[in-house]
């Protein structure tokens, strides 16, 4: 019993003392590239220890190993090893520990699809004292989110090509399921949610398995009135589903709405 | 007689170094590329590709299907939009569109026409007074290449964020 109470006790040892050895620690506790998070980080135990001032020295894509979608980058903050700049200078948060915050794609000038994950060290202002590099800390990847009506490009205006998607196997409803579209009706609005003149039902094409769409320029289609513009659009896709005795019947899908972008 | 040979081989070896290294005379390299020239004339719109900008800068991807470029060539009637370069002395002077029943890609119908840098343009300035239009120039249609490519973005008007592009391709009528 003893030397289960033992074990028991080391064990609890062991994972406090891992709990413990976390360093250095983010917050939020997971991030895109896109995200501002703070890291904090322990130097006790490195050159750095006492220190009264601290400089991060920071890189992208430490794991990368050479791969050229992956490309290995310092961030802005690293202008002269012998002499960091203001900007890398970082906060002080208790006895030996610094913070630091930032966005990973603004650090790097790269794209969140370049960026995989970074590394850093902490450093005095001249160089003359290191921690060693703390890395890799991957960014989460950003995900589409698909959804059973979606338009492409996901941000538009009333004078871009939009293209109106629906896909039967995201969809809510058994009959939206099982619905062969053929049609999809358009609605548009003004800005003060006046419906502008009457809907348009247009024919959709089948464009993968499971999704059709069609496209339209809402512009081309719809004139706001005078002294008004053109400001949402609503979108539903039509079609048929067999009845039990084989009959198709119509059927018509949830709708959804998106408010134009202006864009110049 | 043998010193003789050997005083006979190495001249001749000595003329054949000596003719070898003899410098090749430079060959023309051709005409300077007339990037500007090369504009002239009627062109007719083949290919239209559509992007979603924030989707390709975050790399989403989707398996079902290309959630960051559309071909949409032949979603509208592109195919029956043309413009037309003229030249006067050697320099830009006017220019016409004819859209058909294509979608608007140049609002203008004619007018005046001018280069950012009449040796490397990249962007073309369209004038009907008071509309103006600007065009970035992709590719020229030289050394080789007989497409004219040109682009189009456009961006968030709070952010200045690139959301949209359209890459357009021409091909000499």
């Amino acid at each position: 019993m003893k030397k289960t109470i033992s074990i028991l006790i080391a064990v609890l040892v062991f994972y406090t003392g891992t709990a413990k050895a976390q360093n250095p620690s983010f917050s939020p506790g997971s991030f895109t590239a896109n995200d501002q998070f703070t890291l904090t980080i322990d130097v006790t135990g490195t050159p750095m220890a006492g220190q009264s001032e601290a400089y991060i020295w920071i890189f992208s894509n430490t794991s990368a190993n050479g791969n050229s979608a992956y490309p290995s980058k310092d961030g802005y903050t690293n202008t002269a090893w012998a002499n960091s700049p203001a900007t890398a200078k970082m906060t002080a948060a208790g006895t030996n520990k610094w913070s630091f915050t930032l966005t990973g794609s603004t650090m790097f000038s790269q794209t969140p699809a370049e960026l995989k994950d970074f590394g850093f060290l902490v450093k005095a202002k001249d160089g003359s004292k290191q921690s060693p590099d703390y890395k890799p800390f991957f960014f989460d990847p950003l995900v589409f989110v698909p959804a059973a009506l979606r338009i492409f490009p996901a941000k538009v205006d009333k004078d871009d090509v939009v293209t109106l998607n629906f896909e039967r196997t995201l969809a809510a409803t058994p009959n939206e399921q099982r619905m062969q579209p053929a049609t999809v009706t358009v609605t548009l609005f003004d800005e003060t949610g006046a419906q502008v003149g009457l809907p348009k039902t247009i024919p959709v094409k089948q464009a993968a398995t499971n999704i059709w769409n069609a496209s339209i320029i809402p512009a081309d289609n719809f004139s706001a009135a005078a002294g008004h513009r053109l400001a949402k659009f609503r979108f539903k896709f039509n079609g048929t589903v067999l009845d039990a005795s084989g009959v198709p019947a119509q059927v018509t899908s949830s709708e959804t709405e998106t408010q134009f972008t202006t864009l110049k | 007689m043998k010193k003789i040979l050997k005083n006979m081989s190495v001249a001749v070896s000595l003329v054949a170094v000596l003719y070898a290294c003899k410098p090749d005379a430079y060959k023309t390299v051709g005409l300077p590329v007339d990037a500007v020239g090369s504009l002239s004339g009627t062109w007719r719109l083949t290919k239209v590709t559509q992007t979603d900008e924030n989707a390709k800068n975050n790399g989403f991807t989707y398996d079902a299907i290309n959630i960051q470029t559309a071909d949409i060539t032949n979603v509208f009637p592109y195919s029956d939009f043309k413009i037309t370069f003229n030249f006067a002395n050697g320099t830009p002077s006017t220019f016409t569109t004819l859209p058909g029943n294509s979608p608007k890609v140049i609002k203008l119908a004619s007018g005046n026409w001018s280069l950012d840098d009449p040796k490397y343009p990249q962007v073309i300035t369209l004038i009907n007074a008071p509309d103006t239009a600007r065009i970035t120039l992709g590719a020229y249609p030289v050394a080789g290449a007989t497409s004219l490519k040109i682009a189009s973005q456009k961006r968030d008007a709070v952010s200045g964020k690139l959301l949209v592009s359209y890459s357009y391709e021409f091909t000499k009528q």
